[in-house]
């Protein structure tokens, strides 16, 4: 584990929204923790990846860690600066260093601006000049298999797997060191997604970037991370290295997580110990530990306080009593 | 082995586009027995969803689509079934489930009204016999607190739960066959292991056969005997579930397999095929995976393949099968 | 061309309407026969041509002063043109800048905004054009306003929900993770993409507009005679509608046309860009 100054870090960050529920003429107003004082750090170079159900608050922390909304607890910190007080000049850095990529690309593309002009957006905003900015967007459509002369069409012209790779060129154009993906091959089909993957991979180990990979389908969450996040209502619940977490998953929620998922061959056992019950939801979430009560080990003390995240042999992190600190599964 | 319940022979729906027809399904054959599950995956644009919905014609009825073909429930074809008949086929012999419980559901009926208007729909039932049979139905798909929840309001409800509620609409008049739409898309991963345990029992306890509509391999392995996989309208192989993951015969399923991430560890590479699939108007002559073929020879591009038999059960639409 | 009036014939002929209408008003000085405002007394309240008592130099009659109404038609087409043409660009470019700003900024904002349109619609149209023709004397300027002052709160409704709808995109996330600011985004993400549906609402509000001009005309608080007006002409003819009935129906009829065929295109346009009612394109 890197000790350096990591490029991007979230540091006891929360986001709460007030929400107003209307029971016939009363209107409550309830606060949802959307994410609860999280840390999270990203180091040059490498894919971290994000993985959760709906209500984790996995895109909230996205969101949070580039800029888009402001934490209510906590900060988020690029290269040691808290971004809240950051100069405009850093600010600017910022934005060009830390890119997203969203997970519809019929949305993420103005269907008014043609290609040149949305992937030289950052650019211009940054303050190229449009002989730069043209010569960056050519560059960087070439990097992702479209050619230069694609910048003068319009989004309506493309698929949608070719729409996502304009997505991705517009954040490669000003040479970022990380790139948030936000299920960004979610909505492709098989085919194009591998082609997708393959791509971002290419361009991490011709470029050195960084991804932040959020997703909800934990293969493709391991094929492309060297260490994964889980995520329950708001707060981590596990964060390892992609093999400790797949091979031996601590955490009950990432137990059951993994066996839920759907088998690569029909051959694979049928899992006996399903996890019942439903998400909670976010607005009323279980007091202490927030999966005790789906939790297959849980015991009152786990009602009564949330438990910290704790180092598991040599670097594992669970937020869980239950889980030893010699765990056996650990060498 | 007795006759199959469903088959479907060479089905074709087309549509007309100025002066020529355009068919998003193109000679389209295969059957289901009773109480087995059939897969039909293939990516978006593949045919798939058509092919389900005219099972019980219920493709669009502008009037320039056409639906060719035969389709055999139980010897009788409900393409060319008579009104009555086949408002009774649907809902009761055969049921369908789609992908997105939220239109699914009419937000202004609570749900066990939705019931029992399924129920109603196919068998006579006075007022305390209806309820009764509403909050077994509830049971059946293991909604807890059935009584009270018979009168909550779709908005009420989880995706998960809505998706439950569809199902309990779709089996309440027992049907035989359930065709599932990519039930579980929109579904977390552990309501959607959720959800496929409950259709295995369900099918379980009344001997029931479903058809899988999908572009997920791995709902196919967890809930499929056999599988049909499609490309641009048509069926390019058919296998027993093993089969197909373990030995599949057409170049595109191996890539389409290759190409999918795995929970265990994975190469470095996923397999990609480049280009993308045929628009219905510019089918290419020869076979339809020609273009993007890695195995791609002269014969390919000239001449449609026809379907070979190459093991029990197991049939490829190529002229150069992988063996594996 | 030819495909496209077989295919929606309606459309076609409305089209043709309103680019006739918009020629004659253009060039009414040219192709009036006579002047609008100047009659020969010994021609007053003559028929229509095809009329025993009419002749063709006064192909639609004249009115109670002598003066053609064929030519005070084409010259009232004029005044209603001017009309639409300034009240829906003050009151649109108004109307869909404060939408815009208050769909997209959202919050106070909004809200102020939104009552202010609230309080627009709320105000009574006739007593207020009285009340400018008492203080400020009848005037086309005085109309423009009056009908600026109503209509641009529809703009603003209208653009506040395109604003909404265009939010909700993922483009404009990213603009502003690009760093654009909230005026950048309004006009080089928001504009192009509501404009679509305010063109539109321009278009349907053409009607409104002659209608609300001629009613005003009517009531005697819009433009001031002996400059024709269809609404006045229609006035002038009150007295007169059994005995001189082409005094009040050639206006009339002029107004149920215009307001017709604008109505039509509006709907066609409605069609055309909405990529729901559009050939759509097949996956």
């Amino acid at each position: 584990m890197s000790t350096a100054t990591p490029l991007l870090e979230a540091r006891a960050v929360s986001r709460h929204f007030s929400v107003t529920i209307a029971q016939g003429w009363k209107r409550n107003q309830r606060s949802v923790q959307a994410v609860d004082a999280v840390d999270i750090a990203l180091h040059p170079g490498e894919t971290l990846g994000l993985v959760g159900e709906s209500g984790c608050g996995k895109t909230t922390l996205s969101r949070l860690l580039l800029g888009l909304e402001a934490p209510t607890g906590g900060a988020v910190y690029f290269r040691g600066r808290d971004l809240a007080t950051a100069s405009r000049d850093e600010l600017r850095e910022f934005r060009r260093s830390v890119q997203p990529v969203f997970q519809n690309p019929y949305s993420s593309l103005d269907p008014r601006m043609k290609v040149g002009s949305i992937v030289g957006e950052p650019l211009r905003v940054g303050g190229a000049s449009r002989q730069e900015a043209a010569a960056k967007v050519a560059q960087a459509l070439e990097r992702v298999g479209l050619t230069a002369s694609d910048t003068t069409r319009y989004p309506h012209e493309f698929s949608g797997g070719q729409r996502q790779r304009v997505a991705i060129a517009r954040a490669l154009a000003c040479s970022p060191q990380l790139i948030v993906l936000d299920e960004a091959v979610s909505s492709q089909d098989i085919s194009i997604r591998a082609q997708i993957l393959n791509l971002l991979k290419d361009l991490q180990a011709e470029l050195g970037l960084a991804y932040l990979f959020v997703a909800h389908d934990l293969a493709t969450v391991r094929y492309m991370s060297q260490r994964v996040a889980v995520m329950y209502l708001g707060r981590i619940v596990e964060l390892a290295s992609s093999d400790a977490l797949y091979d031996h998953p601590e955490h009950p929620y990432t137990r059951a997580l993994l066996s839920a998922c759907l088998p690569d061959d029909p051959d694979a056992p049928v899992p006996t110990d399903m996890l019942s019950g439903e998400l909670p939801s976010p607005l009323a979430p279980p007091t202490g530990c927030h999966f005790h009560t789906r939790c297959p080990i849980a015991v009152d003390a786990c009602k009564a306080a949330a438990p910290e995240l704790r180092v598991i042999g040599s670097s594992q992190l669970v937020r869980c009593i239950k889980v030893p600190e010699t765990s056996h599964s650990n060498v | 082995m007795s006759a199959p319940m469903l088959q479907v022979k060479n089905l074709r729906v087309g549509w007309r586009r100025d002066d020529q027809v355009l068919y998003a399904v193109d000679d389209v054959s295969f059957d289901i027995n009773v109480g087995e599950t059939l897969g039909l995956v293939g990516e978006s644009g593949c045919g798939k969803s058509t092919t389900g919905l005219a099972l019980m014609r219920l493709t669009p009825r502008a009037n320039d689509t056409q639906l060719e073909g035969q389709v055999l429930f139980e010897g009788r074809n409900v393409l060319s079934m008579r009104d009555q008949e086949l408002r009774s086929l649907r809902g009761r012999d055969i049921s369908m489930v789609l992908q997105d419980p939220m239109t699914s559901l009419n937000p202004v009926f609570n749900i066990g009204d939705q019931i029992a208007e399924g129920i109603r729909q196919h068998s006579a039932s006075n007022g305390t016999d209806m309820r009764g049979r509403v909050i077994d139905a509830l049971r059946r798909v293991r909604i807890p607190d059935a009584e009270s929840r018979a009168r909550a309001y779709p908005h009420q409800l989880s995706g998960g739960m809505k998706q439950r509620v569809v199902g309990a609409v779709a089996i309440a008049s027992q049907p035989k066959l359930l065709i599932a739409d990519e039930p579980t898309t929109s579904l977390d991963v552990t309501i959607q292991a959720q959800y496929l345990n409950l259709l295995k029992e369900l099918q379980r306890e009344s001997n029931m056969a479903m058809l899988f509509v999908t572009h997920d391999f791995g709902v196919v392995a967890r809930m499929c005997n056999r599988v049909c996989v499609m490309y641009a309208g048509q069926i390019v192989e058919t296998a027993l579930v093993r089969d197909l993951f373990k030995r599949a015969a057409h170049w595109y399923t191996a890539a389409l397999i290759g190409g999918i991430p795995k929970l265990g560890r994975n190469s470095e590479r996923l397999a990609s095929i480049q280009g993308s699939p045929p628009r219905p108007e510019e089918m290419p002559t020869g076979c339809r995976f020609a273009p993007r073929c890695p195995n791609v020879q002269a014969r390919c591009r000239e001449q449609s393949p026809p379907v070979v038999k190459i093991d029990h059960a197991h049939e490829v639409r190529c002229w150069f099968p992988r063996t594996a | 061309m030819m495909a496209f009036a077989r295919k929606s014939p309606l459309l076609a002929i409305s089209m043709v309407l309103c680019v006739t209408f918009v020629l004659i008003a253009l060039f009414a000085p040219w192709l009036a026969p006579h002047d609008p405002m100047v009659g020969e007394l010994l021609e007053r309240l003559m028929p229509p041509a095809w009329n025993v008592d009419g002749n063709w130099r006064h192909p639609l009659g004249t009115d109670i002063l002598g003066r053609d109404i064929l030519s005070r038609l084409m010259y009232g087409a004029q005044v209603s043109l001017a009309v639409c043409a300034l009240a829906i660009l003050i009151a649109g470019f108004i109307g869909s800048s404060l939408g815009i700003i208050a769909g997209y900024v959202g919050g106070v904002v909004d809200s102020i905004i939104m009552r202010i349109v609230d309080l627009a619609i709320s105000l009574p149209i006739i007593l207020l054009a009285l009340l400018f023709g008492v203080l400020f004397g009848p005037s086309l300027g005085n109309i423009v306003i009056i009908i600026s002052l109503v209509l641009w709160s529809q703009f603003a409704r209208m653009a506040r929900g395109e604003t909404l709808k265009v939010k909700q995109n993922d483009y404009i996330d990213l603009a502003r993770a690009a760093g654009c600011s909230a005026l950048r985004i309004m006009v080089t993400h928001v504009v192009p993409n509501v404009a679509g549906s305010l063109i539109v609402l321009a278009t349907l509000q053409v009607g409104t507009v002659i209608i609300m001009e001629a009613s005003l005309s009517f009531l005697g608080v819009g433009v001031p005679p002996p400059w024709p007006a269809w609404g006045s002409m229609i006035a002038e003819g009150r007295s007169y509608v059994v005995s001189a009935w082409w005094l009040c129906i050639f206006p009339g009829l002029a107004v149920l046309l215009t307001v017709l065929s604008v109505n039509v295109l509006g709907d066609g346009l409605t069609d055309a860009l909405n990529p729901a009612t559009r050939e759509g394109r097949r996956r």
